[in-house]
This record gives C-alpha cells, structure tokens and sequence, in this order.
C-alpha cells in the first residue's frame, strides 16, 4: 500500500490510528462475481480489437491512398486482373492483361451466429460476427515492384428472427 | 506515455473498484454494472495521455456508480432495496471458534459503522485503505482539495476509533 509522507501535526493521529487501520484492513470485504470478470475482460478484448482494426484501416487507406497516386503513372494499358470468390479459389481475369502487370484480390470471410441475444418488442434478436480479410497483391515485372494491402474486416450485425 | 495494460490494472484494483461502486450504489448488481461501465468508458478514452492511470480508472468507476445510483434513484429501484454492506460477515475461515466469535464481534461493529458513515467519508476510507491510495490521488479522483479528503478520512477513523473504545 503506498502512504503519503506524514506531517508533524499528523504523525499523533496516524498512529492513534494504526490500530483501525489495521483492523479495516482485515476486514472481509464482498467479492464481486466472477461474472463480472467475464464481462470486463471481454470488454477490453473488444476495445483492444476495436483500436487494432482502426489502426489497420488507417494504414490500409494511406496504403490506397499511395496506390491511386502511384499508379495512374505507369498505367499505359490496363492491368490483368483476377479476383478470387470467398472460397479462396481464383477466377480467370476479366481485364484484357497487360504484359508484365498483375493485380489479385482475395475475401476470406468467417460467419459466427452468437444466437439470441436479446429481445426487441418481443422478436428476438440475433447476433451474427462476421469476420473477414480482403488481401491485395499488385505486381509489376517490368518495374520489378510489388505491393500488398491487406484489410481486415470486423462487423456485429443483429438480425431480427422470423417467428411462426 | 506508454498506453497501460488495462488487463493488469483491473486485476489489481478488482476488489478495490467493486467496494467503490458498491460503497456508492449499495447494491451488488448496480455496483458491477458500474465497474463494467467505467471500464467501457475506459476503453473509449485515449490513455496514453493520462498521467496517472490507478487514479483515472478509480476516477472512471467512481463516476459510473454515481451514475447508476442517481439512475436507480430515479427509477426507484433503490427504494424497496435494503442497503448491502461492504463486507460479507458470512465468510468462512480456519480460526479457532472462541477467538473468532470475539473477532466477529469487532468486525461486525466496524461494519456497520463503516457502513453507516456519510457517502464521502467511506469513499475516502474504501479509497485509502483497499485502494492504496495516496490523499493526493483521491483528491484528483473526487474533485477536492487534499486537505478536504485527508480530513474526512482522519474524522471517519476517529469515529471508528471512539466507537471501538466505547464498546471496550
């Protein structure tokens, strides 16, 4: 326990004191539940995903950002494309391809259904996580660069639930 | 300053915070429905730039069970509500049973007088005691000037001092 400096004039009554203090002390205090723990450790798990998915976007859009800049610059034809399904399989490219120049897109996404959360007048509400990644590769050989993007993508969504 | 683990600071002030919020609310569920609020609130705060984060999540829990309390109040859901103490008296040790009955006595008084001190006073004791606390970082959690919180927590063990004196 850390204790302020104690003054001349308050040294007596510190002391007349010890002795209650200490008795508080070894008091048995209520304890909380261990409800509680779960509450409060899931909320700083949720602010701490929370600050991590802000700092990724922001990095991701600087990222953009740097990308629509720097490639109009060398975009004499347009690039080959491929874009990839949520499976992760790639699909043919669509674009016309331009020698030399490559761009792939990829979604990964996990759906969590949390179940019934609450009641809204009565419906009950259902809570689904959805979780995912678009990754973004771009290549260019004839420049011999390479530049990858990556933004992850958290979202709660309630959905009310049909009842018959 | 590096932004600090709140993880850590929950699990050190756990019991602490919850005697503060049950100290203002005086109700088990409202109190840990004010920890968790104070930490949500936390949570949305920029900490890198607190000086002093033991203070600012007592100051942060401390202004959460204000909340629920008036809210409560309002709502009259206290009304009906006995107070609920800051100690359970239920709790089972290994003592022997004669010293323990004279012990259980003691700290039965000291319960209910505890219990029984003005609102400002028993934060004060709860904020000293099982908060560890310096005067200095009780005045910045309440809002008083030193001089005002070291005074309320020296009068309320004073207080407590006399009772125990007289029941001797």
């Amino acid at each position: 326990m850390r204790l302020d400096p104690i003054k001349d004039s308050d040294a007596a009554t510190e002391q007349e004191n010890a002795h209650i203090r200490q008795l508080l002390g070894q008091m048995p205090l209520a304890q909380p539940s261990s409800r509680l723990d779960d509450r409060v450790r899931s909320t700083l798990l949720r602010g701490r995903s929370r600050w991590i998915a802000v700092g990724t976007f922001s990095s991701a859009a600087a990222a953009l950002v740097a990308i629509a800049i720097v490639l109009p610059r060398h975009s004499s034809a347009p690039s080959q494309q491929i874009v990839s399904n949520n499976s992760g399989s790639p699909v043919l490219p669509v674009s016309s391809p331009a020698p030399g120049r490559l761009r792939i897109e990829r979604d990964y996404k996990r759906i969590d259904d949390v179940g019934v959360v609450a009641r809204l007048n009565g419906v009950p509400i259902r809570q689904m996580h959805y979780r995912g990644e678009r990754q973004v590769w771009y290549f260019d050989a004839k420049r011999n660069t390479r530049l990858s993007v990556t933004v992850p993508v958290d979202r709660v969504v309630m959905v009310p639930v049909d009842t018959f | 300053m590096d932004k600090p683990n709140l993880q850590i600071l929950y699990t050190r002030h756990r019991q602490a915070l919850f005697t503060l919020a049950l100290s203002w609310t005086r109700c088990r569920s409202l109190a840990e429905d004010a920890v968790h609020d104070g930490f949500v609130r936390i949570c949305r705060a920029d900490l890198s730039r607190v000086a002093d984060p033991d203070a600012y999540i007592f100051a942060a829990v401390r202004n959460a069970a204000i909340d629920q309390s008036r809210r409560a109040q309002a709502n009259g859901r206290l009304k009906e509500k006995i107070a609920m103490s800051l100690f359970d008296m239920n709790q089972e040790d290994s003592e022997d049973p004669r010293s323990k009955a004279e012990c259980d006595e003691e700290q039965r008084l000291i319960a209910a007088e505890v219990d029984g001190l003005p609102d400002e006073s028993r934060e004060a004791v709860v904020l000293r005691i099982y908060g560890g606390l310096t005067f200095a970082q009780i005045a910045q959690i309440v809002g008083q000037p030193l001089p005002t919180v070291a005074m309320r927590y020296h009068r309320a063990l004073g207080r407590l001092r006399m009772k125990l004196e007289k029941h001797v």
